[in-house]
């Protein structure tokens, strides 16, 4: 089993280290010291396990995880010393923690409960792990960053850098910087991780970042697009039109 | 003016009108004698009939003048306004009072009760707005009750550290594996972190001295958990040390420099704390040259909005809190308070009579 540790202390990633050294099964895959660390450690690792540290001040343990496609997901025991809003998630979820400071067998027990799941992870912690992102507060659900794969390499991309997303099929493009990206999502699913403050879905099939906008054709060859500043051109699906006017509205009061 | 909102329910009702009943058997003897001194014997039973067609108005036209209580309060700012609207409606309620009481019993001989009913009718108008405004008192005054007692315990749970203390516990607990001494250290370290947070627990203010001790406290343990390269710098006059300073808010300022300016970013620097008194102000001042104050507003965390918080919630207009940008980078946040002396009989708020060891 390759295991992940990532905890911004070091004490606290040594204490998990000797711990994991006494398991002949174990191997230590990598240590990471913060949340975007993590995130791309996991996408270029793909360990069966991760310790995570929830709190983090780059980006906190749920952040990185939300910023992993979710078929990517590792098995999770999160590690935390007072969140009693993040225990009550895991509670619910029937995710498993540890409580700073622990104890070796509280230790070993989420160790052994990990080591029998490790079969028939996947569906099921996904799904545990997107539902305890969906009951986090808004602030905390909002992705800041998405890992993608991009020729072998794992690149980190800025949420904020991207100028608008495009649904084809299973998979999402992301439009950046003259780049595109290609994740496996789904429109449906990206939509409320994303700040709706910044980002407006304008059609079945497509997102822009408000930003980026240029300006408002009105209906052109019969249909309303809209103007992106890199000269990208995104077309209004007819039922967006008025969320659409709503918010340009709004901009301009 | 914050709008009382009640719902009746039938219990309100019956208790309701049993309270005007009773009111209306409570006046009826007066009436009977009032009568009797005129050398008219009206009967016990025509006594109460009156007296009920007294309240039954009374009843009717008092909700009213509730609303108007409510609707016009004599406070401090609004006193004027009120009395403009109280003293005609107070002249009105009495007359139609008192003309409907004289119409109702126009069959009776007490048609003439249209005058004699007048004065005691503008008492009741005031009793109902006195009785509005001792119920606002007192929901006011226990709202303000329930909110300090809530401060108290926000503050107390901030002041314990919770997240830090058992992050804290976790570091001793690894270290013991490794590092006997060191742990060792760590331990007192904690312990005279704690004994200094049971003594101010609960107190709003204590002296800005205390505040710097808790800080360096802090930060001594925070450096040895994270054996970050960032030094701490403190200089304040003696007056400052001297002076009342909120509890709480000095460590969380120092605590977000060092998560947000510099180990978030993997940087190192200097932070540095300034206090000194300046035309009856205490000045204070958290600087550092970590990466600045975009990271503050990105990171979101809560340290800054509950200094806010405190500030506003301890000093009202007294207090100004400013963030800013140092150049070339970094983050300066500085708050001015009112300076008043840590005298003992003013040590903030004497939750223990606290003996000076």
């Amino acid at each position: 089993m390759r295991v992940l540790i990532v905890d911004d202390e070091a004490w606290a990633r040594r204490r998990i280290r000797s711990l994991l050294e006494r398991e002949p099964d174990v191997e230590i895959a990598g240590e990471c010291d913060g949340g975007a660390a993590a995130a791309t450690a996991i996408a270029e690792l793909s360990p069966d396990l991760v310790f995570l540290d929830v709190q983090m001040p780059d980006m906190d343990g749920f952040e990185a995880l939300a910023a992993l496609p979710p078929e990517t997901l590792p098995s999770v025991i999160f590690v935390t010393a007072f969140d009693k809003y993040a225990v009550r998630a895991f509670e619910a979820d029937a995710l498993d923690y540890l409580l700073k400071p622990f104890e070796d067998s509280r230790f070993q027990a989420a160790l052994d409960r990990a080591r029998r799941q490790e079969g028939d992870r996947g569906q099921a912690l996904a799904a545990g792990i997107e539902r305890l992102l969906a009951r986090l507060p808004e602030e905390k659900r909002r992705l800041r960053r998405i890992v993608v794969r991009s020729g072998g390499r794992v690149v980190f991309i800025k949420t904020a850098d991207v100028e608008w997303l495009e649904a084809s099929g299973n998979y999402i493009t992301l439009h950046v910087g003259g780049e595109q990206h290609l994740v496996r999502e789904t429109m449906n699913r990206m939509e409320p991780k994303l700040d709706p403050e910044q980002f407006l879905r304008v059609h079945r099939s497509a997102i822009v970042n408000l930003d980026f906008v240029k300006h408002l054709d009105p209906w052109f060859q019969g249909e309303l697009t809209l103007s992106l500043t890199t000269g990208a051109r995104v077309t209004v699906g007819r039922s967006y039109v008025d969320r659409l006017r709503r918010m340009l509205q709004n901009s301009v009061d | 003016m914050k709008r009382t909102s009640f719902r009746m329910t039938w219990a309100h009702w019956v208790s309701l009108f049993g309270a005007w009943t009773l009111l209306s058997v409570f006046f009826a003897p007066e009436l009977y004698l009032f009568f009797v001194y005129r050398k008219e014997n009206i009967g016990w039973g025509h006594a109460l009939i009156l007296s009920l067609a007294n309240t039954a108005i009374a009843a009717v036209l008092v909700p009213a003048v509730v609303w108007l209580a409510l609707r016009f309060p004599l406070g401090r700012n609004t006193w004027k306004k009120a009395l403009a609207v109280h003293a005609p409606a107070c002249l009105v309620f009495s007359v139609v009072h008192s003309s409907l009481y004289a119409a109702l019993c126009f069959a009776s001989p007490a048609f003439h009760l249209l005058f004699s009913r007048f004065h005691p009718n503008l008492l009741t108008y005031w009793a109902v707005v006195g009785f509005v405004e001792a119920f606002r008192y007192f929901r006011a005054y226990s709202e303000r009750e329930r909110t300090l007692a809530n401060m108290q315990l926000e503050l107390m749970r901030a002041q314990l550290q919770p997240h830090f203390l058992f992050n804290t516990l976790h570091t001793i607990s690894s270290m013991m594996h490794e590092d006997v001494a060191l742990a060792d250290r760590m331990i007192n370290r904690l312990s005279e972190l704690l004994r200094m947070t049971v003594d101010r627990i609960g107190r709003h203010e204590a002296a800005l001295s205390e505040e710097m001790d808790f800080v360096r406290g802090y930060f001594e343990i925070e450096q040895v958990r994270f054996g970050d390269h960032i030094r701490l710098e403190a200089a304040a006059t003696p007056e400052a040390l001297a002076a009342l300073a909120p509890s709480m808010v000095l460590q969380p300022l120092v605590e977000n420099s060092i998560r947000h300016g510099f180990r978030a970013h993997g940087l190192g620097g200097v932070i540095r704390i300034d206090a000194f008194a300046s035309a009856r102000r205490l000045v204070v001042r958290v600087t550092d040259d970590g990466a600045g104050p975009r990271a503050f507003a990105r990171a979101g965390g809560m340290g800054i909005p509950n200094v806010r918080a405190r500030l506003s919630q301890l000093y009202g207009e007294a207090h100004t809190f400013t963030l800013e940008r140092v150049e070339p980078h970094g983050f300066l946040a500085q708050f001015e308070i009112p300076l008043r002396g840590a005298m003992p009989e003013d040590a903030g708020e004497p939750q223990y009579a606290s003996s000076h060891r």
